[in-house]
């Protein structure tokens, strides 16, 4: 498949927004497809919901367990503290005191080592991570995998993932 | 991850299931033109829309340990919002007479099986103007003028000062560079369906 020229670029162009079946000649069909469902796109409607219908529509979430969103502590305390590599000490405050958690990266994966104070267990994207009172460590298979919610006697704390996370 | 990218819809549907409200809200945001739009091109108003939009979630959120492929999300939204787009026109009075319920059937039905098209649709309506915002600069003002607001040359040349013979050429342009950005942007792929 070549790239297209110039002056193809022109005829693709008024092709796609066009009522032709037949794709320009000489230029190849899968990329005279490609810019036919691009201009197919500009012609779809396309509404966004008022921020209040959005907003209602969030708030329908209510989790059965009672879950708090683990927040991180301001980097001018140490709640941030980047280590060699691209590895990452992030504390956060949990109902029974601070949290720590280690993003160890491994390649495209990342080694998550929790601590957290109380919790009995920690469910990821994976399943129950390995550990113990307290203590738990997984691998994740991205950072959008990297989060992870910590069960203690008080209910459920979600640690988002580090993409999610404002550092 | 940024905000306005293309999520993995199963991690997103599992930190759900896990309790994660700032998951929902992705999901939500994700998805919002999609059933709004869909509920809209159903010729309802805007705030017969919002309730059907609010019913869709609803219905979501009470399926959410039920789903078990959550690629089949775009469609199964898109169907939920039309039926419910169906449901709430009929008690309107439009579309379906009292006692039709042929009509009903066969409008409901009709509306499934587009449900495919339209959330493929309206993603990629939703990706094209995020890669036109990419865009940004003239070619973002020369191709919403020509493809949203559906200016004439003169019109566009008024405004923009684009000479009317550049026109041509300057869409070209711009518009192989917004291709460009939505083929990395994943536009062109098939498999997410």
């Amino acid at each position: 498949m070549r790239n297209p020229e110039p002056n193809d670029v022109e005829r693709l162009a008024d092709w796609a927004f066009s009522v032709e079946a037949e794709a320009p000649e000489g230029i190849d069909r899968a990329v005279a497809l490609q810019w036919r469902r691009m201009a197919r796109a500009f012609a779809q409607s396309y509404e966004s919901a008022p921020q209040q219908a959005v907003a209602s529509a969030v708030a329908v979430f209510r989790p059965t367990k009672p879950t708090l969103l683990a927040r991180l502590l301001p980097s001018l305390s140490g709640g941030v503290r980047r280590t060699d590599s691209e590895d990452r000490v992030l504390d956060f405050e949990v109902p029974e005191g601070t949290a720590r958690v280690r993003y160890v990266a491994e390649g495209d994966r990342w080694r998550v080592l929790a601590e957290v104070p109380g919790a009995r267990q920690v469910q990821h994207d994976g399943g129950p991570a390995e550990g113990d009172v307290g203590r738990f460590e997984f691998v994740a298979e991205g950072e959008d995998a990297t989060g992870f919610t910590a069960t203690s006697a008080g209910g459920d704390v979600v640690f988002p993932p580090l993409g999610e996370i404002e550092l | 991850m940024g905000p306005d990218s293309a999520p993995d819809l199963d991690r997103l549907v599992r930190r759900c299931r896990r309790g994660d409200a700032s998951a929902w809200e992705r999901l939500v945001r994700h998805f919002q033109a999609l059933v709004y739009s869909t509920a809209r091109r159903s010729g309802l108003a805007s705030d017969d829309a919002e309730d059907v939009f609010q019913a869709t979630f609803v219905a979501l959120y009470r399926t959410l340990d039920r789903i078990e492929d959550a690629r089949a999300l775009p469609k199964w939204l898109a169907v939920t919002a039309a039926r419910e787009s169906v449901r709430v026109a009929r008690l309107r009075g439009r579309w379906v007479q009292e006692g039709d319920e042929k009509g009903l059937d066969e409008t409901i039905a009709d509306e499934e099986a587009r449900a495919d098209v339209v959330a493929t649709q309206s993603l990629d309506a939703r990706r094209l103007r995020q890669g036109l915002a990419s865009l940004g600069g003239r070619c973002e003002q020369l191709l919403a003028a020509l493809y949203f607001e559906e200016l004439d040359y003169k019109a566009i040349h008024e405004r923009l000062g684009t000479p009317v013979g550049a026109i041509g050429p300057t869409r070209a342009r711009c518009l192989q560079k917004l291709k460009v950005l939505l083929a990395k942007a994943g536009f062109f792929t098939e498999d997410e369906w």
